[in-house]
């Protein structure tokens, strides 16, 4: 079920197709070696292992006789007279090594020898050139003592092409032709003929530095069209007695080289991975302290013997892949010591493969299962995979001395990992971009539309004329009217204008809703009225009638199904005599200074724009100089304050019952409006407030 | 709000309000209002008295409905309005074209009119 879930997951992530071949790609690329720098990692992961578990020494069978610092103070500077070597070589082989070899090439005749040194003697008797070019040469002298024993001797490949003979011991092989398969060299650096000759014992001491460090040292190497074995192999083939070295191979490469009785498995190219263990003085033996003739016999007896230098300035020191810097014949000497202890390092042809699937395997998990994981599970998953990675690496390395490279598998995980996570991040960086825009351009619509409402606003509030301002010439009445919008557009509404010389009309509604089709509405209701009112054959209409046809018109386009309740009234200036219609809308209050504000009843019939052809009532009643009428919306009686306590119509009548004796209409209106600010007390106004307040003055009325 | 509709003898439909009829009430109860009174029946009576409160919106979401069934030839009835409702319907003049009644029989009896 899990698995069948997975694998539908798999099939539809499409988004992980590129992810996926690029890491088949990756997977190629290092079946074919081709990945760059990766055997750079590889090989530092090699190091950890040894450095982690470094090879102990089991047997000690080499010794290196060393011509140190100490010899070349009691002997003289290097290059040592090569009858000093062969005295050297003599007292060796008195104390019967198994076999010597010599970690020094010789490549010129020595000019030491007594015929050479008469030549740079000016003038010297002929005579005596004879005598003394009859001493035996220092070369001779070597190359006598070389054919006494067992005593192999180096050349140093070369890449140039040269024309000289390469001695070599024969070769066995078993298997396809091996010469292809294994290091070439053009040429090689050889010892003087006359030694060469001498010895029972030819070999090869290249290794390939890399950077500094030996890692791999060739068993066996091709110079021109011979085959030559390493110092290493060619000391066991002396010391075992053979008369020839072995190299087996098939069509993938060498297996294996030796000699009888003893098989060194290597690498396809004849190499081995060198398994060092730490510098150890034990190994050396000064040269001096052989000369001298003070050493003990039985320390060299049967022994493995290596005739090299470590004196400093006379040779480089190359880096052990445990990263001390040792004297090139140590690492000689270590090669031995592993062949001998059975502890060389092999990286098997199969570890390629092994580190193939590893690679494809975590590589899928990241791209194909993490995706579906907890992150905090990644990270666990992460940690206990590259523990369990470089744990099994050690394990195999310390086990079975193979090389597997644990660190190409590793890194990738880790690599595609991090590649998966800056993609998701860089995914989510996208997304909250895109979030932010959207949120932005939002923000800009929102702000726009504000601006349409504020400018909706500003004509919404621009078509109401300003009551004091437009009656402020006319002494028979006092009028003040005004609107607070709850939202940025409202639906109330007033008009006042004068219809003739002595008759003002007003008007006061509250749309039925807020906000946008509420102010159209109101807009509409508005303009409808007043066009009613001022049409020529309205003049002298009741104001019921007019109301009447203003319901007709505005009800006529009302898809909406929105209404106005409203309180229309025409004054006529010189009576005080209202006729007022109230369509649906709260009764206007008239107060006067000392007195108990009275209601002024009067129904006229359901709000306008509810019943088309409803019949209006006409009412009418006669202002006393001292009344101020006061008409509201139900903004003033349904405010709310804090605590969702309704102003009601019972606060507005008692504040009105108290107004002063010098009170007019704006003055009321001011008062009002501030008592309401307090008692909501910064509430959000629930509906649009709106007030009128007129008064007639009989007084100059004539 | 609430609103569900009960079928009285005579094809009458009684439609049963509760909940204060304000901006939000009324947006809960609007689609469903309408739905029942555009059913081809033509006699409505709307029970009022579980409804505290009524605003503008409320009054245009009676008239709404009542014109509908008008439209139609219908009868709609308001029944027993709690007292402030029904001082809010009769400031507004609704009273005036949306009759109200505070006795079923009484409804019952406009509406088989």
């Amino acid at each position: 079920m899990l698995a069948k879930t997975i694998l539908s997951r798999i099939l539809h992530s499409v988004r992980s197709w590129p992810a996926v071949s690029g890491l088949l790609v990756l997977i190629t690329l290092h079946i074919f070696a081709l990945i760059p720098y990766q055997n750079t990692l590889r090989t530092f992961s090699f190091d950890l292992y040894q450095m982690a578990f470094p090879r102990e020494r089991i047997s000690a069978p080499v010794i290196i006789v060393d011509i140190d610092e100490e010899s070349l103070r009691q002997y003289g500077q290097w290059p040592w007279p090569r009858s000093l070597l062969a005295r050297l070589l003599a007292r060796v082989l008195h104390m019967d090594p198994a076999a010597v070899a010599f970690d020094i090439i010789m490549p010129e005749p020595d000019r030491t020898s007594p015929c050479q040194i008469t030549k740079y003697m000016p003038g010297i008797d002929q005579a005596l050139v004879e005598k003394v070019c009859a001493l035996p040469g220092n070369d001779a002298l070597l190359a006598q003592e070389i054919g006494r024993g067992q005593v192999v001797l180096g050349v140093a490949g070369i890449d140039q092409a040269a024309q000289n003979t390469v001695r070599a011991p024969p070769m066995q092989s078993i298997g396809p032709d091996p010469k292809n398969m294994m290091r070439h060299f053009n040429s090689a650096l050889t010892n003087v003929a006359e030694l060469d000759a001498a010895a029972d014992g030819h070999a090869i001491l290249s290794a390939d530095v890399e950077r500094g460090v030996v890692r791999k040292v060739p068993l066996t190497a091709s110079v021109g069209n011979a085959v030559l074995p390493s110092l290493s192999l060619e000391m066991l083939r002396l010391a075992s007695g053979n008369p020839s070295f072995i190299v087996k191979s098939s069509s993938n490469g060498i297996e294996s080289v030796g000699v009888a009785g003893l098989s060194i498995p290597t690498q396809a190219d004849g190499s081995i991975w060198v398994h060092f263990s730490p510098h150890d003085p034990t190994r050396f033996i000064s040269a001096a302290l052989v000369l001298e003739g003070k050493l003990d016999p039985e320390s060299i007896k049967r022994k493995l013997v290596l005739i090299g230098f470590s004196g400093l300035g006379l040779v480089d020191f190359p880096s052990t892949a445990l990263g001390e810097r040792v004297p090139g014949v140590e690492i000689h000497a270590q090669i031995l010591e592993s062949i001998f202890d059975g502890t060389t390092l092999q990286r098997p042809a199969w570890a390629i493969w092994v580190e193939a699937g590893l690679m494809a395997g975590l590589g899928l998990l990241v791209v194909l299962v993490f995706p579906y994981m907890r992150a905090s599970l990644h990270v666990v998953i992460l940690l206990v995979t590259t523990v369990a990675l470089i744990a099994a690496g050690l394990f195999i390395f310390r086990q079975y001395h193979l090389l597997v490279d644990v660190a190409s598998p590793a890194f990738l995980f880790i690599v595609m990992y991090g590649a998966t996570l800056a993609d998701s991040l860089i995914r989510e960086e996208i997304q909250l971009k895109a979030l932010e825009d959207d949120l932005r351009k939002q923000r800009e619509q929102a702000a726009k539309a504000q601006g349409e409402m504020e400018a909706a606003m500003r004509f919404q509030m621009g078509i109401l004329p300003d009551a004091s301002l437009t009656f402020m010439n006319e002494p028979r009445v006092d009028i003040a009217a005004k609107i607070e919008p709850a939202k940025m557009v409202g639906g109330d509404l007033y008009d006042c204008f004068m219809l003739d010389e002595h008759r003002l009309f007003f008007s006061v509604g509250d749309v039925c809703g807020k906000g946008i089709p509420a102010s159209l509405f109101m807009v509409i209701s508005k303009t409808l009225c007043k066009s009613v009112a001022m049409q020529d054959d309205m003049h002298d209409m009741e104001i019921g009638h007019l109301v009447s046809k203003a319901n007709l018109e505005i009800s006529r386009d009302n898809s909406e199904m929105l209404f106005v309740t409203a309180f229309i009234g025409i004054l006529d200036l010189r009576t005080g005599v209202l006729t007022y219609c109230n369509a649906g809308h709260e009764k206007p209050l008239l107060a006067a200074a000392g007195c108990y504000p009275k209601e002024l009843g009067g129904l006229s019939g359901p709000p306008i724009s509810t019943w088309e052809d409803f019949a209006y009532k006409t009412h009418s009643y006669r202002l006393s100089s001292q009344e101020f009428l006061c008409i509201f919306t139900d903004g003033a009686t349904e405010a709310f304050s804090r605590d969702q306590e309704e102003f009601g119509r019972h606060r507005l009548v008692d504040l009105l019952s108290n107004i002063a004796a010098d009170a007019n209409a704006d003055s009321i209106i001011k008062n009002t409006f501030s008592f309401i600010h307090n008692f909501v007390s910064g509430a959000d106004p629930s509906d649009d407030l709106t007030m009128m307040v007129i008064k007639w003055n009989r007084g100059t009325s004539t | 709000m609430n609103i569900t509709e009960e079928q009285l003898i005579n094809d009458i439909t009684k439609i049963n309000l509760s909940g204060r009829m304000d901006i939000e009430g009324v947006s809960h109860i609007e689609i469903k209002f309408a739905e029942m009174t555009s059913s081809p029946r033509v006699a409505f009576i709307v029970d009022m008295s579980a409804v505290p409160y009524m605003s503008s919106i409320g009054i245009r979401a009676l008239l709404i409905n009542a014109k509908a069934v008008g439209k139609r030839g219908g009868k709609f009835i308001l029944l027993n309005p709690e007292q402030n409702v029904k001082n809010v319907l009769e400031t507004s003049g609704i009273d005036q074209i949306i009759p109200i009644c505070s006795d079923l029989n009484e409804a019952l009896a406009k509406v088989s009119a």
